[in-house]
């Protein structure tokens, strides 16, 4: 379960459709956000790993988050987005990309206005929510994007 | 400004020196060995000198029997920098035409203090 | 002070490496008999260079040994030493040791100290002359310290003019506070400091006296001097030193208040003047409490160029106005005005003149911090001394039958005002309040700076290159440019021409940038000498060590990993390449054994050789080995190649003995492997009772492979071509089935494992799973050969290597990815990875290629 500060700092918000519902992100940890691009596969990487495309010289991973999240896979197309973030892991920074279907815009959020997730009621796993906060009287899932190729899994690969 | 020229073949000891006289707002020049030191003398007017003692091409008491040759540091304070303490190499020193000697290890203090002796 | 310590530091590590190098590679130069001046010199200039270093970061016991050595070589450079076997062999030793200080000191681990002083003993040993009073860094028994003093005072007050009566030691009354006179004192180090509260009398000398400021002897300062009358008289030729009085009296000043007057009298009339010259003299009145050997140190510089007289004024009392009175110079804190014995004794010859006093200023308030504090004994408003209360506390209470003096008021003594602040710092200031690394320091801060990657030193050469080519990509880009606009097919070839130059100025670039990273294989060729002459002497066996093609450049990475293969191959062509004399002989040998590396470029690689003219491989040997060890049926018949394979095995050695060097059997599959971990690759080639060749082949780069596309279904994996043995169209004839689980290929006399890459790789869509509808490849890794099947081959290029795990992770059977010419990724594939892989996925043992045929078909 995420911390949550108190504080009440604000900080911008990129928020972004998957299937139903709205997520949102911490700009600053958004590099850029492009179209979908052919994917080079990795064997024997979970489901949600789409593969690694070239990122200008850089070998990036994709994840598919609705495989991350558990949700029904949508085909890749020209109208899917692609959201490069960066990403804790390890104390290493990672960059990667997500994919995601639709952007929404950018908000301001409080810190103070996340609220805790409840324990039931949200389509993904707890683990990556830091919390939900309301923006425009929507409800919007605010994730914790280092939780999203944690070390575990990482751990978890390498002993094949 | 007060121009300094250091002459030693250790890296690590210019950088002391260097970083203790600039600090101390000398403007200093660096040479890694006594031939080099005594062309740069005779290109451009140093107000002090100090040399090591041991560096190759040319040692320090050989520049400094150089440097006392040339009209322009007849009267210039040449300092040594050596970690012999014997009183012979002292005098071999003074008679090679040294203003003084400054003996390694040299406190950062010590040496602004002997810099100080030698110029106004 | 806001120098950066920690480059310096760095720095000083890095460059007392090289001096060590260059004492070894000298020593090793050295021939027995006569001694070769400009060696041992520039081996004793290393020495000295490592010495100073030191001092500045106080690493105290690489002085005291380095001085030891340095010693040594002094005399040895004075001749006073012929060059001998033991000498060479106990200053190797010294290098030896003085790396594993510094290294203590800089990775802030433990050092054994026993072998240090045992080797700092043998080294004493040699030496004609004694050191000098074991300086301050050595062992600090004080009592030593005591009788050298006459000898170490640094200021000889000249005899002929000068009156001064003999220095200091002399009075009798100060049997115990002498010591303390000696100018000599350098408490600098942190040892010394320690020491000193536990002696009664003050443990005086490094033989090093500290440059003269007036401070230094802050210790020895007496309670209650008034101050001194200078008589200073230059020589005519003072000036020419450098030396200039008014710098001097300025230091005065600095002390306290300061009285000048100049005697005129010898100036010449103005046409016999020489400006040059100095003519005047000057009689000084320095108000201080302080000893007459700070004084000394002002001038120590010019004692050979003047006549110099110091004596001491008496303590006045608030209404004493009488004359400074001449007292002797042993200001001894025995004397009291009080009692005048000892001033019998001795007289000084000089009146002094009663003259109008000019006041100098008085000091800075700051300057005189490090007077001795007389506050115990209630006199004066002193600061006391910052950093030895301990020793002046001592020295009081060990003056013996001493009584303070009346109360010197403190008018007298003009303590408080300022001048300029001439930084009169106790020398005992730079005691290091947190003695750097001691050798026994535990691993506390461990913090420090950590090996942030290790530096590169480039050519100037190699940087002009690159700014030269990046200039010339600069005007191609802007000619592709000025192609680009308006463009229209007429311009196609000048687009041709555009393009060609730009891949001409990539390549160039990228070999000019490859080219920073080289470094010549001397670095790891010049550990060879001094390792081969230690290892030929343990084994008692005669070696000679030829080295060619050092300036051979190769990948800095490269060179450091191979730089442990290549000692395990020297060491493994001395211990059984090589044989002993006496066998040498009767097999019609030279005694001497030639042992050969040899390094050059071939293509994008390098080439080192190891060659020996011993004993060779013995190929029976080998074979009897291999089927004792269960890899060799006896009705084999290997081939020479497959033999020598048997050697890279881990556990495989046909040495009769196991030596403490090599021998067990664990070497050369380690060897293999680092080599082949660096894409490269190593054969055996031996004639037994000749000698053995190894050739090492390791690509000039790292990031750089000549690979093999392959395509598997849609995708495009890349195979470096030095893993690639053969491929061929699979003749399903030849496919054989191992317990049902496995697939083994008959090429010729060998049953290699077949895996199916799709299979591996979970590959569904569009490719080929008939075995003969596509293409066997035969790969070789970790010393195994295994035919990866795959859909077709692709074209052959050069791959530039990019990290997977940078963003993702390290995958098994995946050692990178590229980019290739459309812009998509392709997969890096990894031999012996893919191998482990395979095996987990099937679950089976270790399949490896046999050389029988009792597989059922």
């Amino acid at each position: 379960m995420s911390q949550l500060t108190t504080t009440h700092t604000t900080n911008k918000y990129l928020t972004f459709v998957l299937a139903t519902e709205e997520y949102a992100v911490d700009i600053l940890r958004v590099q850029e956000i492009k179209g979908w691009s052919k994917v080079t596969k990795i064997p024997n990487t979970p489901h949600y790993i789409c593969g690694v495309i070239n990122l200008r010289g850089t070998i990036v991973p994709i994840v598919d988050l609705r495989s991350r999240f558990g949700l029904e896979h949508l085909e890749y197309g020209p109208m899917t987005v692609v959201v490069v973030v960066k990403v804790l892991s390890n104390a290493k920074e990672r960059i990667m990309g997500v994919v995601v279907d639709a952007v929404s815009d950018v908000y301001d959020v409080t810190d103070s206005d996340i609220k805790p997730p409840p324990d039931f009621g949200t389509v993904i796993s707890i683990e990556f929510v830091r919390g939900l906060a309301t923006v425009e009287e929507k409800m919007v899932i605010v994730l914790d994007i280092d939780r999203l190729l944690n070390s575990d899994e990482l751990a978890i690969l390498e002993h094949i | 400004m007060t121009y300094i020229l250091i002459s030693d073949d250790s890296v690590s000891m210019r950088q002391m020196l260097k970083f203790t006289l600039a600090e101390a707002n000398y403007q200093v020049t660096e040479a890694n060995n006594g031939l080099t030191a005594l062309e740069l003398a005779k290109q451009q007017s140093y107000d002090l000198i100090i040399t090591d003692v041991n560096m190759p091409q040319l040692d320090g008491l050989s520049l400094v029997r150089e440097l006392r040759s040339l009209p322009e540091y007849q009267f210039k304070p040449i300092l040594l920098l050596t970690t012999e303490s014997d009183p012979e190499k002292k005098q071999e020193a003074k008679a090679a035409g040294a203003t003084g000697w400054i003996l390694k290890p040299f406190d950062p203090d010590k040496l602004l203090a002997a810099v100080r002796k030698v110029l106004r | 002070m806001a120098i950066d310590m920690t480059e310096v530091r760095q720095l000083f590590f890095e460059e007392s490496s090289e001096n060590l190098d260059v004492m070894e590679s000298n020593l090793l130069d050295l021939e027995i008999g006569p001694i070769d001046k400009e060696l041992v010199n520039s081996i004793f200039r290393a020495a000295h260079s490592i010495k100073g270093g030191a001092g500045i970061f106080k690493f105290e016991q690489v002085v005291s040994f380095a001085h030891v050595a340095e010693t040594l070589l002094d005399e040895m450079r004075k001749g006073e030493h012929l060059v001998t076997q033991p000498i060479i062999d106990l200053l190797l030793r010294a290098v030896d040791i003085l790396r594993m200080i510094l290294s203590s000191l800089k990775e802030h681990t433990e050092c054994d100290w026993s072998e240090v002083s045992a080797c700092q003993t043998r080294l004493k040993a040699f030496l004609k002359t004694p050191l000098e009073g074991e300086s301050a860094y050595g062992e600090l028994t004080v009592s030593e310290k005591i009788s050298p003093i006459p000898q170490s005072a640094p200021v000889k007050l000249p005899e002929p003019t000068s009156v001064i009566p003999a220095p200091i030691i002399s009075a009798t009354p100060l049997a115990t506070p002498l010591p303390l006179e000696v100018p000599a004192v350098t408490p600098v180090t942190p040892t010394a400091t320690s020491t000193m509260p536990a002696s009664a009398s003050l443990p005086v000398t490094s033989t090093e006296p500290t440059v003269a400021t007036a401070s230094t002897v802050a210790l020895v300062a007496p309670t209650n001097i008034e101050g001194w009358q200078i008589i200073f008289k230059p020589h005519l030729e003072m000036l020419k030193t450098g030396n200039d009085p008014i710098n001097l009296f300025r230091e005065l000043a600095g002390l306290g208040a300061l009285e000048v007057k100049a005697d005129t009298h010898q100036v010449p009339t103005f046409t016999d003047l020489t400006p040059h010259s100095c003519y005047l003299n000057w009689e000084l009145m320095l108000h201080a409490n302080v000893a007459k050997s700070v004084i000394e140190e002002i001038f120590e510089w010019v004692e050979n160029e003047c006549d110099l007289q110091i004596t001491s004024l008496p303590v006045l009392s608030a209404e004493d106005e009488a004359p400074i009175a001449t007292v002797p110079d042993e200001i001894t804190t025995a004397t009291t005005t009080s009692s005048h014995d000892s001033h019998d004794a001795v007289s000084s010859k000089h009146s002094l003149v009663n003259s109008p006093r000019v006041e100098l200023p008085p000091p800075a308030e700051g300057t005189v911090s490090n007077l001795p504090s007389p506050d115990e004994d209630g006199i004066g408003a002193n600061q006391p001394l910052p950093n030895a209360p301990p020793a002046s506390n001592q020295l009081r209470s060990d003056q013996v039958g001493t009584k303070p003096l009346s109360p010197v008021s403190p008018v007298e003594t003009p303590l408080a005002s300022t001048i300029e602040p001439l930084a009169v710092t106790s020398s005992l200031q730079c005691l290091d309040p947190h003695p750097l690394e001691g050798p026994i320091s535990p691993r506390g801060n461990s913090n420090q700076a950590p090996e942030t990657g290790s530096s590169i030193r480039v050519g100037i050469d190699k940087v002009d290159s690159l700014i030269n080519l990046v200039g010339e990509l600069v005007i191609t880009q802007s000619m592709l440019e000025q192609v680009g606009e308006n463009f229209d097919h007429s311009k196609l070839p000048l687009l041709r021409d555009g393009l060609s130059q730009l891949e001409r100025n990539t390549r160039e670039l990228q070999e000019s940038v490859m080219r920073i990273r080289m470094l010549p294989i001397s670095y790891s060729f010049n550990r060879f000498p001094r390792l081969v002459h230690d290892l030929s002497v343990q084994l008692g066996k005669k070696v000679e060590l030829k080295l060619s093609g050092v300036h051979t450049e190769l990948d800095k990475t490269v060179l450091e990993k191979m730089s442990d293969p290549l000692v395990h191959l020297v060491r493994n062509a001395l211990d059984h390449g090589i044989e002993m004399p006496a066998q040498r002989r009767a097999t019609g040998k030279s005694e001497v054994g030639l042992l050969h590396l040899h390094a050059f470029h071939q293509g994008g690689s390098i080439i080192i050789q190891i060659s020996d003219d011993g004993a060779g491989f013995d190929l029976a040997r080998i074979r009897d080995q291999a089927i004792k060890q269960r890899l060799l049926n006896r009705e084999d018949n290997p081939t020479e190649e497959q033999l020598y394979e048997f050697v890279f095995q881990p556990g495989f050695s046909t040495a009769n003995q196991v030596s403490d060097l090599s021998g067990r059997g664990v070497g050369m599959d380690v060897v293999r492997r680092n080599i082949r971990s660096l894409g490269g690759t190593i054969e055996i080639q031996s004639k037994p009772g000749r000698g053995t060749t190894f050739n090492i082949r390791l690509p000039l780069t790292l990031a750089i492979l000549d690979g093999q596309l392959v395509r598997v279904g849609t995708e495009i994996y890349i195979l470096s071509l030095l893993s690639i043995i053969e491929s061929l169209r699979v003749k399903p004839k030849l496919v054989n089935s191992l317990a049902g689980k496995a697939e083994v290929y008959k090429l010729r006399d060998e049953y290699i494992p077949i895996l199916r890459l799709y299979e591996l790789f979970d590959i569904v869509v569009h490719c080929t799973t008939q075995l003969d509808q596509g293409l066997l490849v035969i790969v070789e890794g970790d010393g195994q050969k295994i035919g990866l099947f795959v859909d077709e081959l692709l074209s052959q290029q050069q791959i530039v290597i990019k990290s997977l795990e940078s963003n993702f992770k390290q995958m098994q059977g995946i050692s990178g990815a590229t980019i290739l010419g459309d812009g998509s990724v392709a997969l890096i594939l990894d031999v012996a990875g893919l191998i482990q892989l395979f095996h987990h996925k099937k679950k089976i043992p270790t399949l490896r290629s046999t050389f029988t045929l009792g597989v059922s078909a």
